[in-house]
């Protein structure tokens, strides 16, 4: 983060082209991962953790939120993040959702040994 | 103040308002338009959390969510499609720094290479698309069983195509002003700042659409 008031006054394209080489290779990694995984959920998790780190880059760089005031980033991100907790915190739902479902065979569970 | 006199203000320049009793400085030492442009981006990056969240929710909580994307067709076409956007994004920086240096003709040759990036991606979609509605994929219909696939697809993915459209006219008409001389650095920026954001969010509709549901 630059000093307060800075801009990207920088006129120089380079460093952004070395993120543009970053962003590229989330997504091929991404690629690669939704080839392998099998489980649904872990593929889920993986590919949005590596989603956010390409939308970090784009927001750092592209958007050029690292040469901004702190105070502008502390500002914006913590209510972006706050509201969209909000939301997934009915997320689990869709795992209930998912059990109820008449096609829905749960793992049969192992019986207890008799006494 | 003078209704003439120019104020230097974070690496901008622009004219008093005429109207202003005294100074007031700007919040977060960024100029007032390019604020608005991040609270804009904000909320509609709520509006675009809410529906890929709703999307997620119903990819997880369906047992059997249909997987249409071929990987020799729709996946290759969307991670082209991703080049293709994420390639944009670099150009409107491109243009962004010929701006400060207020070289306007390179300026302009950016923006149209954003401009033809930006066509080339919404092409690329509507092929997509097309090549659904061939396989009977409707709103609330298609071949696989599970109806709401259709509203999550197009809703989704039609929103953010909505956005690419109003960023090229967005660019067509800043383009215009760069022409005209009648856009400062500033708003190259802004207009920059909005058509990152439509990357972004593609960021999380390509592995979430297309790479949770490829064959």
């Amino acid at each position: 983060m630059n000093a307060p008031g800075a801009t990207s006054n920088d006129t120089s394209l380079k460093p952004f082209v070395g993120v543009w080489f970053a962003v590229i290779a989330v997504n091929l990694i991404e690629l690669l991962v939704a080839t392998k995984a099998t489980d649904t959920r872990v593929l889920f998790g993986i590919l949005m953790a590596l989603a956010l780190i390409a939308a970090g880059l784009v927001m750092a760089f592209f958007m050029h939120l690292k040469y901004e005031r702190r105070s502008l980033v502390l500002s914006l991100i913590p209510v972006l993040i706050f509201v969209l907790f909000m939301t997934i915190e009915m997320f689990p739902d869709s795992a209930r959702l998912h059990r109820m479902h008449p096609q829905y065979q749960p793992l049969p569970k192992q019986q207890p040994a008799q006494q | 103040m003078s209704s003439h006199q120019a104020v230097s203000h974070a690496g901008d320049t622009f004219l008093a308002n005429p109207f202003a009793t005294h100074a007031i400085p700007a919040p977060y030492a960024i100029p007032s338009r390019k604020f608005g442009m991040w609270l804009f981006i904000i909320s509609d990056a709520i509006t675009f959390g809410a529906l890929l969240i709703a999307y997620a929710w119903l990819r997880i909580g369906s047992v059997e969510w249909p997987h249409p994307f071929e990987f020799s067709t729709s996946i290759l076409n969307a991670t082209v499609m991703t080049v293709v956007l994420v390639t944009s994004s670099l150009t409107m920086v491109g243009a962004i720094t010929a701006a400060k240096r207020a070289d306007r003709s390179k300026a302009t040759l950016w923006l149209l290479g954003t401009i033809a990036l930006g066509v080339t991606f919404a092409v690329l979609h509507l092929r997509e698309w097309f090549g659904m509605f061939h396989e009977g994929v409707k709103l609330f219909q298609n071949p696989w069983g599970t109806p709401v696939f259709g509203a999550a697809f197009f809703g989704l993915t039609g929103l953010h195509i909505l956005h690419v459209t109003g960023g090229v006219i967005y660019l067509l008409v800043v383009v215009a002003l760069v022409q005209g001389k009648k856009i400062s650095s500033n708003g190259v920026e802004i207009a920059g700042l909005y058509w990152c954001f439509v990357d972004l969010v593609w960021m999380f509709i390509y592995p979430m659409v297309y790479l949770m549901s490829a064959k």
